[in-house]
C-alpha cells in the first residue's frame, strides 16, 4: 500500500498575547493598508480621466478637422478604443454637391485600418478601386452630411 | 488568442479589484455587496467574450480561467509572501475587552458586525468574547472568554 509523507506538527503560527495561534501579519497589512490607498487614488484618477474622455468617448476625444473653404468637416474621436465601433461624422459644404451628387473618396489606408461598418446615409453607389472606395451619395437640395 | 489574453486579465483584474475593495465578513454579506460581486463579474464577462460568442470562445475561456485559478493557488502555495498579498492576514478586531479602533476603521467594520457573528455562536453581549479574528475568508472567527477568567 502507498504511503504518504508525513511530519510533526511545529508551532509556526505566530500568537496573539502568546496564547491565540492566528498568524496575523501586521507589518504586512499596513503595507497593503497604504498600497491600497494609492489604489484608490489612482481609481478615482480613472473615473476622471474617463469622464473627460481620455480613454474616448468624451469632451477630450472630441476632434473636429475641416479644409480651409469649409466644403468639408470632419468630426472624429481623437482617441479610439481597441475593437469598438465609432462614429465618424462627415459634413459637406455647397461646394461638394456636383449635378445632385457628392462623390467621397475614402483611401484604403482608412478602410484598412478601421472598416466601414455602416453608412447613414446609405450611398447611391459604392465602387472599389485599386486604392480605396469611391461612394455617391444623392443630394438633392441642401447641404447632406 | 485574444479571447485567452482577455480571461487572464479578466481573472487576475477580478482579484485585484475584490481584494482591494475590501474583506467584509462573509457570513453577512449585504445585498449591496452581492451587487458588486454580480455587477463586476458580469462586466468582466462581456469583455472577455468580446464579439465572439461561440461555444468554442466559451470552452477556451473557462479552461483559461480554469488553468489560471490553478497557477495562482500553486504560487500561492510555493510562495508564501505571494499567498500573502493574494489572501491577506488575518486581523484581530478585538482582543481583551479592547478594539482594535485602526483596524476595524480600515476594514470598515463595526461592532454590530462582530456582535451578530457573536450570537451566531451562541453569545450574549460583547463583554462575552475575548478575541474576535477577520479571518482571510472574510469570517469574524469568535473566542469565548473561559468561565473562570
Amino acid at each position: 500500500m502507498p504511503s504518504i509523507e508525513t511530519k510533526p506538527v511545529e508551532d509556526t503560527i505566530s500568537k496573539v498575547n502568546d496564547e491565540l495561534a492566528v498568524g496575523s501579519d501586521l507589518q504586512f497589512q499596513h503595507k497593503w493598508w497604504r498600497f491600497t490607498h494609492a489604489l484608490w487614488i489612482f481609481f478615482g484618477c480613472v473615473i476622471v480621466a474617463d469622464l473627460l474622455g481620455c480613454f474616448g468617448r468624451g469632451p477630450l476625444a472630441n476632434a473636429t478637422a475641416q479644409t480651409n473653404d469649409r466644403t468639408i468637416q470632419v468630426k472624429y474621436e481623437r482617441i479610439e478604443r481597441y475593437a469598438a465601433p465609432s462614429i465618424l461624422r462627415i459634413d459637406f459644404g455647397p461646394t461638394a454637391i456636383h449635378e445632385g451628387k457628392i462623390q467621397f473618396w475614402v483611401g484604403e489606408s482608412v478602410i484598412k485600418a478601421l472598416g466601414a461598418q455602416r453608412f447613414i446615409p446609405q450611398p447611391e453607389k459604392s465602387v472599389v478601386g485599386q486604392d480605396g472606395i469611391s461612394y455617391t451619395f444623392p443630394c438633392p437640395d441642401s447641404p447632406r452630411r | 488568442m485574444a479571447a485567452v489574453l482577455r480571461a487572464i486579465w479578466g481573472y487576475c483584474f477580478l482579484v485585484l479589484i475584490v481584494r482591494t475593495a475590501g474583506r467584509r465578513p462573509g457570513k453577512q454579506i449585504t445585498p449591496f455587496e452581492f451587487v458588486f460581486i454580480f455587477f463586476a463579474g458580469g462586466v468582466t464577462l462581456t469583455s472577455m467574450v468580446g464579439n465572439d460568442p461561440s461555444l468554442i470562445n466559451a470552452v477556451t475561456i473557462i479552461i483559461t480561467i480554469a488553468v489560471t485559478h490553478f497557477l495562482i493557488a500553486w504560487i500561492r502555495h510555493r510562495w508564501p509572501a505571494i499567498g500573502l498579498i493574494i489572501d491577506g492576514t488575518p486581523l484581530v478586531l478585538l482582543q481583551k475587552g479592547e478594539w482594535q479602533v485602526e483596524t476595524m476603521r480600515r476594514m470598515r467594520i463595526k461592532d454590530d458586525d462582530v456582535m451578530a457573528m457573536a450570537r451566531d455562536n451562541g453569545l450574549e453581549r460583547l463583554d462575552q468574547i475575548e478575541y474576535a479574528i477577520l479571518e482571510r475568508n472574510g469570517e469574524i472567527s469568535i473566542i469565548q472568554k473561559s468561565e473562570n477568567s
